[in-house]
């Protein structure tokens, strides 16, 4: 078997090499992915390009940023998205191939355009609110009704984060003296694991909801924060429908996230999520000592109001008697100074009227006596008219013996005398 | 109205006392109920305050067996 003729690799990788001289990949503005960034003085990543459908990588390059350059690019990025050139971002870079015999390929970035990642991410979080929007669930944080003074508070935050312990810091020292309870149910706030651990954190709270008024969602400062990670649909979504007010303080002055748009409230920095709490405390003392000095003041304003209506009762008591007395004074002294022409006026009125029962009573008598006369005269008659003599006139006689009268003649007996009575003149005779 | 005082929460409390206060401020108040009303409003006051600066030890404990830096 006869040898083929051949070269060594180091000769075959010199003529790939020189197979890349070509303008068409020198200075290239290209579209990709970011991963796997690393900084060592320079930094070396992975340029990636992603099915939009299934999420599978079907292009893949290593690349560099040698450091003097990063540092210039890195500084603009920062500047521009608010982010540090890390992970998982859309880029647009512009990128020369470079092959090393003994490294291979690998593509050197010599320019960013950190606009391009910026729209990306603009266009994401959009994409995300719309969403949300479109579910109808984007305000259900919002609308949820806040407790009077909300004091027990579930916080969710990376453990020993200097922005924990300045969150409970605040709380701790508020001037009013107000009582904060507060259980930590700690997260990993940057990287990959962000929204799981998030979501697991919130479900813990979700299982002991009773226990809380609302959630904070906190996370230290500082410019190595990496707030791409909070754009989430499915973070954003279980913190929209979170049953408890949740305040979202993770941002810090130009950053906002989708989470800022779904929670019930949100602030810069845990201090200020600690002073809105606090703030609620204290409008809720200011409101107590507004109503007791309401209480106060109406108990005074009753109390003295009483007391004047007292003393205009008691200064107008013996006014009013004296009034009454006066009064009575003066009724009685015209009441005396009547009293004469009334006795006046009621003697002639009395003398008038006795003169008039006087003529009566004179015309009384006289008819009395008139009528007495009349019934006299007609009693004479009668008796003039029935008497003995009369009839002794007419010419009978009147027989009486012992003096009383004979009118049966059985009566008398021999020898009896009687007196017989006449006009005029009588005889005595004896029965035979 | 006469609910046990320790067993008002903040809302009832507050809410009760905002009812009285207005009660107060309406001619119906006479200087008869004044005192009922003060008194009551007074100690509903202090419920209040009390709940929101004084340290309930019960639920205290119950949050701190929740709280993951203990």
């Amino acid at each position: 078997m006869t040898q083929p003729q051949a070269i060594s690799l180091l000769e075959f990788n010199g003529r790939i090499k020189r197979l890349l001289t070509d303008p068409s990949v020198f200075n290239c503005w290209v579209m990709a992915e970011t991963s796997d960034v690393r900084v060592n003085r320079h930094c070396y990543l992975e340029l990636l390009q992603k099915n939009p459908n299934t999420g599978e990588t079907i292009a893949r390059a290593r690349a560099v940023i040698w450091a003097n350059t990063f540092q210039r690019l890195s500084y603009n990025f920062m500047q521009v998205t608010g982010q540090p050139f890390n992970n998982g971002m859309k880029v647009l870079v512009q990128v020369s191939v470079n092959y090393h015999e003994q490294y291979g390929i690998s593509l050197v970035i010599n320019d960013i355009n950190p606009e391009f990642t910026l729209g990306d991410m603009a266009r994401r979080r959009i994409e995300i609110i719309q969403r949300l929007k479109a579910e109808g669930i984007i305000d259900m944080n919002k609308e949820l009704e806040w407790p009077e003074v909300p004091q027990r508070i579930a916080v969710i935050s990376a453990q020993g984060a200097a922005g924990y312990g300045d969150f409970m810091n605040q709380l701790r020292n508020n001037p009013y003296g107000l009582k904060f309870y507060t259980a930590l149910f700690s997260a990993v706030m940057q990287g990959q694991q962000t929204v799981p651990s998030v979501i697991e954190a919130l479900e813990k709270i979700g299982a002991n909801e009773e226990l809380f008024d609302c959630v904070v969602i906190i996370r230290g400062g500082g410019s190595t924060t990496d707030l791409n990670w909070f754009d989430d649909y499915t973070l954003a979504a279980n913190v929209a429908q979170f049953p408890l007010p949740v305040i979202v303080g993770i941002g810090h002055e130009r950053d906002v996230t989708v989470l800022d748009y779904v929670a019930s409230q949100r602030v810069k920095t845990p201090t200020a999520a600690a002073e809105l709490l606090i703030s609620k405390g204290a409008n809720a003392l200011a409101r107590l000592n507004e109503l007791s000095n309401a209480v106060v003041s109406i108990a005074r304003d009753h109390m003295s109001s009483s007391a004047e209506q007292l003393a205009y009762l008691s200064s107008t008591i013996p006014m009013t008697a004296r009034h009454i007395a006066e009064r009575a004074r003066l009724q009685l002294q015209q009441f005396m100074s009547n009293l004469p022409l009334h006795a006046k006026s009621r003697i002639v009125a009395e003398n008038e009227k006795l003169g008039r029962t006087t003529d009566r009573i004179k015309a009384n008598i006289e008819q009395l006596l008139l009528k007495e006369q009349m019934r006299v005269k007609s009693l004479d008659d009668k008796v003039q008219l029935l008497s003995p003599r009369n009839t002794l006139n007419r010419g009978y006689s009147l027989t009486l013996c012992n003096g009383k009268a004979v009118t049966d003649a059985s009566q008398l007996k021999a020898g009896d005398v009687i007196t017989s009575h006449f006009k005029t003149g009588h005889v005595q005779s004896t029965v035979k | 109205m006469e609910q046990e005082l320790t067993q008002l929460t903040y809302s009832q409390a507050i809410a009760e006392l905002e009812q009285i206060v207005q009660k107060m401020q309406s001619a119906d108040c006479t200087i008869d109920n004044l005192s009922d009303y003060t008194a009551r409003s007074l100690q509903l006051l202090k419920v209040c305050k009390s709940k929101l600066t004084e340290t309930d030890e019960k639920l205290k404990k119950i949050l701190a067996e929740l709280d993951e830096e203990k």
